[in-house]
């Protein structure tokens, strides 16, 4: 029943420009639609027609309402709560590097890599065995453990170690537990594959490209190129583990801005399911090299390649060549659907720590490898305790942590907390110490903040053209199915 | 008066009313053009604020018109923020509220902020 004077009630939205002169409104639930300026001014000023389609569509989206009020805002509490689901379940994804050392000596390893010989950098049965213990003590009901180095199969009786552990204690956490074994697949077997397929442990890998975009940066410690053991390896793996086991991972430089088609090709030569567009992180070692130039480059350049290669990636599967890019996919779930979608790197608050956490060599933990890579370079700022020294609540309830929750939620944070993207967006505190000095951050002159607003404003822009295919292919990414599953050939059958 | 404006080469001076733009939304709209522009932010005659709006030496390029026009655009749509936020702020907070910890009595929260059932 309504009691107040106005036709009706608006409901909590955040708005702001749009192209073509509109304004995009985006409601708590995380639902938007585009308005004109004079139907924005008729909305606000309560001149709406109650019996227009417009007031219709906004009503049905939940941006206000002419009747009862109590279960409209029981149900955007319902939705505003799912969206954020991720923040129920606490740590799920374990990061442990298991030694540093590596066969390769790639020219922007944020991990400073040790050669092979150098054991001291390996991880201890003894510190493993601590490390697990952490791990299942999270009251997260999901854990993934994920092995990274340096490269993990320079010590493999370690992850072996972990993996039998984890697997005892979880016979009374009865967690869903997996594994992942992040590796540059140069040194796999038949024994170590035979291994992983009776644990279940897949494998997370890491292709640039083409051989010349390849070999560039991802060299052997002998400085020759990586691709054509890389490959070799790569059809072995997929032939004892089965094909979908097998994920990779590309890192894009300067070099590659011109050539994302190429790389985007050699993903769908290789059938991967999906391909991470990912701009490199803007410092560590990769800073210091002399491959500065290769790696450091304004963000607007990297957006503007993104933008065409997205597009490419959509021609492709509308030509029949079926390939993901998996960062579209997380932010059109976040706008298109009421589910939660937890990304370590892009979440309010910060993923670090509260979604992933890493566990280096000796057994310091830090809420994300950026914070582990600060450390090797001296600033030791995100340091959350030690395995060996620290009980479980001394590391996830350090100071450490709850300050970078605190300084990450986009809800309180200047230029965040008013900007219409906000709920399909993130904050990475780590990240702005790293780059800006705090963990605040300057949002006018962050690239992080240009990033995610091109790309987000780019994805809502092609969503606003509405064209049959492209909503096709974003329906297909999102909800795991192929195009012609979308399309309903299955219902033919 | 809503605004007055003085342009110098590199500077642009703002002269607004605080009985219609508050202290929130000029701080919110300068600090949007903070990356662009050096702010200044300070008392003016009578029932006024202020804002100096210095190209930064990296923006010296820039169409100073355009960036003014930024700021009166942001500073409008800021002071419209605070506007609605006053009408369905408590709304807001009482949805987040619900979401995390429900209310056993949801309706009477709702009149209580909104008015209505």
């Amino acid at each position: 029943m309504l009691v107040g004077s106005e036709p009706y009630l608006l409901l909590p939205f955040r708005f702001g420009p749009f192209s073509g002169g509109r304004l995009l409104l985006v409601n708590v639930a995380g639902e938007y639609i585009l308005l004109t300026r004079q139907e924005f001014e008729n909305l606000v000023s309560y001149e709406l027609s109650t019996t227009s389609p417009l007031f219709l569509d906004l009503k049905g989206k939940h941006f206000l309402t002419d009747t009862a009020v109590t279960p409209v805002i029981d149900l955007l509490a319902t939705k505003y709560r799912s969206k954020r689901e991720f923040l129920k379940t606490f740590t799920a994804l374990h990061m442990v590097v298991v030694t540093l050392r590596c066969n390769q000596r790639c020219n922007y390893c944020h991990a400073s890599s040790q050669p092979k010989e150098a054991r001291q950098y390996d991880m201890s049965p003894e510190t493993g065995l601590h490390v697990v213990e952490k791990i299942m003590a999270t009251p997260s009901p999901i854990v993934k453990i994920e092995f990274q180095g340096g490269e993990p199969l320079l010590n493999f009786e370690v992850v072996k170690t972990i993996v039998r552990e984890a697997k005892r204690l979880n016979r009374v956490k009865k967690k869903n537990l997996s594994f992942v074994l992040c590796t540059n697949l140069t040194l796999i077997n038949e024994a170590s594959l035979r291994y992983l397929k009776k644990e279940g442990i897949t494998i997370s890998t890491s292709l640039d490209g083409p051989p010349a975009i390849h070999d560039r940066h991802r060299l052997l410690r002998n400085g020759r190129g990586s691709y054509d053991i890389f490959m070799e390896k790569l059809h072995l793996s997929r032939r004892l583990l089965g094909h979908d086991q097998v994920n990779a991972l590309v890192t894009i430089t300067r070099e590659s801005l011109d050539h994302l088609r190429e790389i985007i090709d050699e993903y769908a030569a290789h059938r991967f399911h999906g391909v991470f567009l990912r701009h490199i992180n803007p410092y560590g070692y990769a800073l210091s090299g002399p491959f500065r130039s290769s790696f450091v480059y304004p963000m607007e350049d990297f957006v503007e390649a993104y933008k065409k290669a997205l597009l490419y990636i959509i021609e492709l599967n509308l030509s029949g060549v079926s390939l993901v890019e998996n960062f579209a996919t997380i932010l059109l779930s976040r706008i298109l659907t009421p589910f939660s979608t937890g990304f370590v790197d892009l979440q309010s608050p910060t993923g670090a720590g509260i979604s992933g956490v890493i566990y280096d060599y000796n057994g310091d933990v830090y809420p994300c490898d950026e914070g582990r890579m600060l450390a090797k370079m001296g600033d030791r700022r995100f340091f959350l305790g030690n395995v060996n020294h620290n009980t479980y609540l001394e590391i996830f309830r350090s100071s450490v942590l709850q300050e970078l929750i605190e300084a990450s939620c986009v809800e309180t944070l200047p230029g965040c907390h008013s900007c219409v993207l906000n709920n399909y967006c993130g904050a990475d505190p780590v990240r702005n110490y790293a780059v800006q000095g705090n963990l605040i951050g300057h949002r006018p002159t962050s690239d992080f903040c240009v990033k995610h607003k091109e790309i987000i404003t780019f994805l809502l822009e092609l969503l606003d053209q509405n064209d049959p295919g492209v909503m096709d292919v974003f329906w297909s990414w999102i909800t795991n199915r192929t195009l012609a599953e979308v399309r309903g050939a299955c219902c033919e059958l | 008066m809503d605004v007055k404006v003085e342009r110098e080469p590199r500077l642009v001076r703002l002269q607004v009313s605080k009985a219609i733009y508050e202290k929130e939304a000029v701080l919110a709209a300068a600090y949007a053009l903070s990356g662009v522009c050096q702010n200044r932010i300070e008392p003016g005659p009578g029932d006024t604020v202020i804002i100096t709006l210095t190209l930064l030496p990296a923006h010296q390029g820039r169409d100073l018109q355009e960036v003014e026009s930024r700021f009166m655009n942001e500073l409008i749509d800021q002071q419209l923020r605070l506007e609605l936020e006053r009408r369905y702020g408590s709304l807001r907070q009482l949805i987040v509220r619900h979401a995390f910890s429900p209310l056993e009595n949801l309706e009477a929260e709702v009149v209580k902020v909104a008015g209505r059932k």
